[in-house]
């Protein structure tokens, strides 16, 4: 434990780099990554393999309408989050099966912390950081989202509970399908990706 | 504030924690009471009546029930307590958590509301209903953290999760206004910060214009909230 609490949060200037580079590069593609305002348009956003990129809530948008046709699992999570974090490797095996149909986006919220210290570019740092140590196999289908913006946006739009995590289906015209308003067992999630690909 | 942060991400990391933090399943929706009377709000305080609400004993809470008086945990010293001890008060209950980030950031405004209340006669509750939290009768932890913090107002103890239960308690932090009658006046957020950036002073507080209102004897502007935070891990939930 001591060994992790050293090795996990430290914030060194080449992860930083290292964020700011995925930064550029995620706003190359999301016109609302890493900057506080940004352009309205979005070009069709490249599969992200794991990149975080840091959105407000029309970046978010802007990133699901992206997506083609392929249905969509929003989990919202923060790697503060015991039980989010608990459930992202069931996530993530439920949906590779599905990776040609379903997309997944992990919506982090992160930077849903009041004096959390956390800026987007910080933020997303610490969140690539968090993934990289726990190996957790996102693949092309998985975005990693930290969102910058007003939950309430994120309430309405998805008809979200409050706590986190929960989880929801949307179709191929981005229409709420499917949802679990808490922490879901595998089997659950399979059932969540079975109803994406109808 | 970030090591506090950093401590309380990786105290919520452990996998012991991990594994059963999640709510229990979603609750029947909660429908509002029908027919009940108005608080007299002029009235002297007078006993809480638990028995309005005998024909939904395990129901959840929602605004306009009453509270039951008998609701009772434990305090930092082990010893049992009841809501009946605040009879005639105004209470403020908030679920809390020491290492839920979220709970911890919203701790200055928090000291600060109940600061500002009590001199206007408010108990401010912070109820721990977390298992991993509690699980040490001596609860050592959460001492050295109000110590720390100086925390203010009174820590109770939920262990069975009996209180968070009846106010279906969702997550850290999750904000109950009970009047001085014992009937539940607001629950939800603790402010309109939607963003988690605002400044303290910026913000418009939930639970401050609930308070305000019930004190004055008038009806909150906003009943019920949605709150924000970590979910509340319960005792015995699976993973």
């Amino acid at each position: 434990m001591p060994a992790r609490r050293t090795g996990a949060f430290v914030r060194s200037h080449a992860s930083r780099t290292a964020a700011a580079i995925a930064c550029a590069i995620a706003a190359a593609f999301f016109p609302s990554a890493c900057g506080p305002k940004a352009p309205a348009a979005a070009p069709p956003a490249p599969a992200s393999g794991g990149v975080v990129v840091a959105v407000d809530f029309d970046g978010l948008q802007q990133l699901l309408a992206a997506r083609g046709a392929r249905a969509t699992v929003v989990n919202c999570w923060a790697t503060w989050c015991a039980p989010c974090v608990a459930e992202l490797p069931d996530l993530l095996a439920a949906a590779a099966p599905w990776k040609e149909s379903v997309e997944v986006v992990l919506l982090s919220y992160d930077l849903m912390v009041p004096n959390s210290g956390l800026d987007r570019v910080s933020g997303v740092a610490h969140v690539q950081r968090f993934l990289e140590q726990r190996k957790l196999l996102l693949g092309e289908h998985v975005r990693v989202v930290l969102y910058d913006d007003a939950v309430s946006k994120l309430d309405d739009r998805f008809d979200l509970p409050g706590p986190i995590p929960t989880t929801v289906v949307l179709d191929r015209d981005g229409k709420v399908v499917g949802r679990e308003k808490s922490a879901a067992t595998r089997a659950r999630f399979d059932e969540l990706f079975g109803a994406a690909a109808k | 504030m970030y090591r506090n942060w950093i401590a309380a991400s990786l105290l919520a990391l452990a996998p012991a924690v991990a594994s059963a933090q999640s709510k229990p399943a979603d609750p029947a929706p909660a429908k509002p009471q029908q027919g009940e009377p108005a608080p007299k709000p002029k009235a002297e305080p007078t006993a809480p009546k638990p028995q309005a609400n005998a024909d939904q004993a395990h129901k959840p809470y929602v605004v306009g029930n009453m509270v039951d008086p008998t609701l009772s945990f434990v305090d930092l010293e082990g010893k049992t307590r009841t809501l009946k001890e605040f009879a005639g008060k105004t209470i403020l209950l908030d679920f809390w958590s020491i290492e839920c980030p979220v709970s911890k950031g919203y701790e200055a405004r928090l000291t600060q509301l109940a600061n500002d209340y009590a001199s206007k006669g408010v108990v401010f509750l912070a109820v721990n209903a977390n298992s991993g939290e509690i699980a040490d009768d001596t609860f050592a932890k959460i001492k050295d953290y109000v110590k720390k913090e100086k925390v203010p107002y009174t820590i109770l103890i939920d262990k069975k999760n009996v209180v968070a239960d009846r106010f279906d308690a969702q997550t850290t932090p999750h904000v109950f206004v009970i009047d001085d009658k014992g009937k539940l006046r607001y629950a939800g957020g603790v402010d309109d910060d939607e963003t988690f950036k605002k400044d303290a002073k910026a913000v418009k507080s939930f639970v401050r214009d609930a308070l305000d209102a019930v004190l004055a004897g008038k009806e909150p502007p906003q009943a019920t909230t949605k709150p924000h935070g970590c979910s509340i891990k319960r005792a015995g939930a699976k993973s």
